[in-house]
Parts: C-alpha cells; sequence; structure tokens
C-alpha cells in the first residue's frame, strides 16, 4: 500500500497539522509520500522532508496551485492517485474543499474527519456532530480521507525524503482567487493551539472574556497561544452559549443556527 | 437564470440522538425530522436572489426517501418554484447524492446550484464539492456571501484563518456556510400555496444511475461517557492536575 498525504501551508510554512496526518497514514501503514503543491514552496516541501516516516515528497510548484484553488488542486491529486491507496488532508477548510472533488472525480466515496484508524480500510469518525461515533469501511480501491488532527498525535522531524517535482500542470479557467482576509493574531490557529482555554456561564458577560488573555499569557510566552477564537455572544440563559468564531476542531459540537427551528409542515 | 437547490431531510437539530442498543445506527423511530439548517440557508439564499431580480427560477431537489417530500414542501413554502424528488430507500451518501444532482443539473441546466455545506446528521462535507467534480463545474463552498455579476459569482468562503473571496465562472456550485443568511420562517398561506405547487417523483433508474454507497456503516456507538467535574481546594491542586493529571499545560 501506499498513501499520498497533501500538506497542508499557510503563509510559506508547513502546518503542523500535516504532522498528524502522517501520523495517521504511519497507522494505515505503507510508504508514505507527501504531496506539497502551491507557488513558491520548496522551503515548505523541505520542511516535509523533514518529517518522520515520509518516503517522498513530491512538489507541484506552478502558479497554477497557488492558494490551493479546489478546481486545479484537485485534478492534480486526481492525476497521482493512480500510484496510491490512499489519499489523505487534513480535515481543514482546504482539505474539505478539495477531497471530495478528488473522490468524485475518481469516482469513490469520501470519508471525513476520521478520529481513528481501525484497519486499512476500517476508520472510526464522528456524526451527529460528534454525538454518535461510527465505524465505517470503504470497499473501494482508492481510500480518499480527511483527517481530524486531534485523533492522532504528530509525528517528529528527524527525516530525510527525497524531493521530487511533479510536472503536471491542471488547466483552471473556471475560478480566480480574488483576495483573502486573514483574522490578524499574535495567538496561534485554533487547530494549532497546544492549550484552549474557553470560558463558559461563569464569565457572566461577554466583556470578561478579555480575562481569558490574562491567563492564557500566563500559560505560554504572549507570542504563544493567543487567537481571537470567541466571538463572546451574551444572551438570555435559555440561549447562552458563546459562538465559536468557527468550530474547533476540539469542540465536538457545532453550533447550529441561531434560530429556533425549521417550520414544521402541518401534517 | 434557474438556481437548483439541494435539501435533505435530517433529524431536526435541537432533537438529542440516540443511538440503537444494537448499535447498529441512529434510532430515527418517532423522531421529529426537519430540513438540514445549512439546507435551509441554502433556499434562503436563492430566495433572496429571486427578490433580487438576479434568478427567475429556484427548483428545490431532494434524494432520499417518500417522507423527504416535506422538506421540499417546505422549501417550497419558502420560496421555491417547483421541486424534483428523487425517491430511494436505499442509504443514500454524498456521492451517489451527487450523481442524481449531476443528472439533474445536466436535464435543468440551472445557472447556480447552491446546496448546504454540510448535513448535521452524518456529517459528511462532501456532495456539493463532488457535484462540482462530476459537472465539471468550478465551487464556491462555506460561502458566506455570494455576488452575481453577470456571468460570474463571487464568492466569499469561510476558510480556517479568516475569509476568502474567489471568482467563478457560471453555470456554479455554492455551498452554505452559516454566515450567509438568517433564514425566514415560511407563512401559513405560503404553506398553503406549496401544496400546490409542481413536485416531480423520480427514481435513480430514471437518471441511470446507482446511489447506494460503498461505504459500509459498521457499528455506530455512543462518544465515551463524560466525566463528572471534581472541585479542587486549592489554585496549587488545580495546576497540578493540569500538569500532571490532564497534561494540558507544562
Amino acid at each position: 500500500m501506499s498513501i499520498l498525504v497533501l500538506a497542508e501551508h499557510h503563509d510559506g510554512a508547513l502546518a503542523g497539522a500535516t504532522a498528524h496526518v502522517v501520523a495517521a497514514a504511519q497507522q494505515i501503514g505503507g510508504d508514505i509520500d507527501v504531496l506539497v503543491a502551491g507557488e513558491g514552496v520548496s522551503a515548505i516541501a523541505e520542511a516535509a522532508a523533514r518529517l518522520d516516516g515520509v518516503s517522498k515528497v513530491r512538489v507541484a510548484d506552478n502558479a497554477a496551485y497557488a492558494h490551493l484553488l479546489a478546481e486545479p488542486t484537485a485534478a492534480l491529486i486526481a492525476e497521482l492517485a493512480g500510484d496510491y491507496s490512499h489519499v489523505l488532508a487534513v480535515a481543514s477548510t482546504t482539505g474539505k474543499n478539495v477531497l471530495p472533488r478528488v473522490a468524485a472525480l475518481k469516482d469513490v466515496a469520501q470519508i471525513s474527519e476520521i478520529i481513528a484508524v481501525e484497519s486499512a480500510d476500517t476508520f472510526k469518525r464522528p456524526i451527529y456532530a460528534g454525538n454518535a461515533i461510527a465505524t465505517v469501511q470503504s470497499e473501494d480501491a482508492l481510500k480518499v480521507i480527511t483527517v481530524r488532527t486531534t485523533g492522532f498525535d504528530a509525528v517528529g522531524e528527524g527525516g530525510s525524503a527525497a524531493i521530487e517535482a511533479v510536472d503536471f500542470v491542471a488547466d483552471n479557467a473556471q475560478s480566480t482567487f480574488i483576495n483573502e482576509e486573514l483574522a490578524q493574531s499574535d495567538r496561534p490557529e485554533l487547530g494549532a493551539a497546544k492549550v484552549v482555554i474557553s470560558g463558559g456561564r461563569g464569565m457572566g458577560n461577554g466583556d470578561n472574556f478579555k480575562l481569558l488573555d490574562g491567563i492564557a499569557d500566563k500559560l505560554g510566552p504572549p507570542s504563544a497561544p493567543r487567537a481571537p477564537r470567541w466571538t463572546p455572544v451574551s444572551c438570555p440563559t435559555t440561549c447562552r452559549w458563546a459562538r465559536p468564531a468557527r468550530s474547533s476542531p476540539r469542540t465536538s459540537t457545532l453550533p447550529w443556527a441561531s434560530r429556533v427551528p425549521s417550520s414544521t409542515w402541518p401534517a | 437564470m434557474k438556481i437548483l437547490v439541494a435539501v435533505k431531510r435530517v433529524i431536526d437539530y435541537n432533537v438529542k440522538i440516540r443511538v440503537k442498543p444494537d448499535n447498529s445506527d441512529v434510532d430515527l423511530t418517532n423522531v421529529k425530522m426537519a430540513m438540514n439548517p445549512f439546507c435551509e440557508i441554502a433556499v434562503e439564499e436563492a430566495v433572496r436572489l429571486k427578490e433580487k431580480g438576479v434568478a427567475t427560477e429556484i427548483v428545490a431537489v431532494t434524494v432520499g426517501p417518500k417522507a423527504a417530500q416535506e422538506q421540499l414542501r417546505t422549501a417550497l413554502a419558502l420560496g421555491a418554484d417547483r421541486a424534483i424528488h428523487v425517491e430511494t430507500d436505499e442509504r443514500v451518501e454524498s456521492l451517489g447524492a451527487a450523481k442524481a444532482l449531476a443528472k439533474l443539473v445536466e436535464e435543468e441546466q440551472p445557472g447556480l446550484v447552491i446546496l448546504g455545506k454540510q448535513a448535521i446528521d452524518t456529517d459528511n462535507n462532501q456532495t456539493g464539492q463532488m457535484l462540482a467534480a462530476l459537472t465539471g463545474l468550478p465551487q464556491g463552498t462555506f460561502a458566506s456571501e455570494v455576488k452575481v455579476e453577470g456571468e460570474k459569482v463571487q464568492v466569499t468562503r469561510e476558510i480556517d484563518g479568516g475569509l476568502q473571496t474567489v471568482e467563478l465562472t457560471l453555470p456554479a456550485i455554492v455551498t452554505t456556510d452559516l454566515r450567509l443568511n438568517e433564514p425566514r420562517y415560511a407563512k401559513l398561506p405560503d404553506i398553503m400555496k406549496a401544496k400546490k405547487k409542481p413536485l416531480d417523483v423520480k427514481t435513480p433508474a430514471d437518471l441511470g444511475i446507482e446511489v447506494a454507497s460503498k461505504v459500509k456503516l459498521v457499528k455506530v456507538e455512543p462518544p465515551a461517557e463524560r466525566q463528572g467535574g471534581v472541585k479542587v481546594d486549592s489554585v496549587d491542586e488545580l495546576v497540578d492536575k493540569l500538569k500532571n493529571e490532564a497534561k494540558v499545560i507544562s
């Protein structure tokens, strides 16, 4: 078996989440190749080559893959997928955007957000927002999987995999990147945070959430864990919850739309 | 421009789910069902585009058992013009649904297809992307803003670090995130009118596809029971527990 892992990267650096996916790939077992796609990604490829357990890094360095738009990236992975039994990616907005497209191009199912590997074709994944855990078995020849990073401990660094260029360039006349507005923050991204502090009802009201910043600073250097990961909301006790700025991989419950239920159809 | 909106019948999001005692699946007997919340947002977005004069017709589609027609009627009450039901009692997963939708896209030739980004039962987050691949159309997933300008659509996507805007050529596939809009409630007169709106029923065989899933559901278990909390006497004890028991700080 051989496994292709799509490297996740932001701002010219390899995202730590990739090391968790390599760990999941190790549990499946087989040769592990990492695909680094993007524009100007040689430093990222070198970082990926240092991850333990990686046998080869394949680099698709082309303007077509800048910002990892779904259309060209999926075409690239589908092109390479013939060499592999499994294709894995982080269950991030990038992985979730690209991999289902790859799966459909290869006419196979995709398995989303696995939290454990039972065997090479059987995986555990949360359903109903984590209120149940399903064990699923794929009968497809190619398994396309996104990995929830919190289910797997990251692999270390110390490898020195070979780096090989991929020449395939996907045409894309359909989608164009316009711009990106990234939240500026001196705290890490939620998925990469070592410590997550959550405040609840005991905080009294939304303004008090800033008290948590002090604790965060005490727990790590100020440059370390910090992200406005909450949009604190104060509301009556019947609906009291703070709405995460986005769903955390560490929380099992996603916040659903704040309105009360859909119109019920009269019988 | 015609808009196709896909909706899914799922367990109501307020209902606390129970796993069947034999661990075969989640127990859905006598449970309140509703339209998937992300699909409601998709319907609402289509209706708003029609109100703005961008869209001329909204077709609501679902793939699933006969009872799913209730959700199509809900979509019709919210403002869809007609509905198509691909009826099947199979356990349909994303790829099967995407194949059915791809056939309907071919038949209906919509300018825009709007879907919810994920269903709150299987939490797969796949169908829109798969439909885009099968139809060869561009995709704008996790949309928090959709602007149609001439032959193109600008979609602002909610990504991990913030927001990303992409421009797609039409026709295109858009999947909705929570902040795209706040869906309206259906008014009683609209609910009554929706009963008279046309609803076509097709089978997967009519479309020439198979929807059965190749992913076997082996077992469904409740998540690990949450341990009760403990009260600590001092800050030192708390720090000690965080360090040595929970190992969250070092």
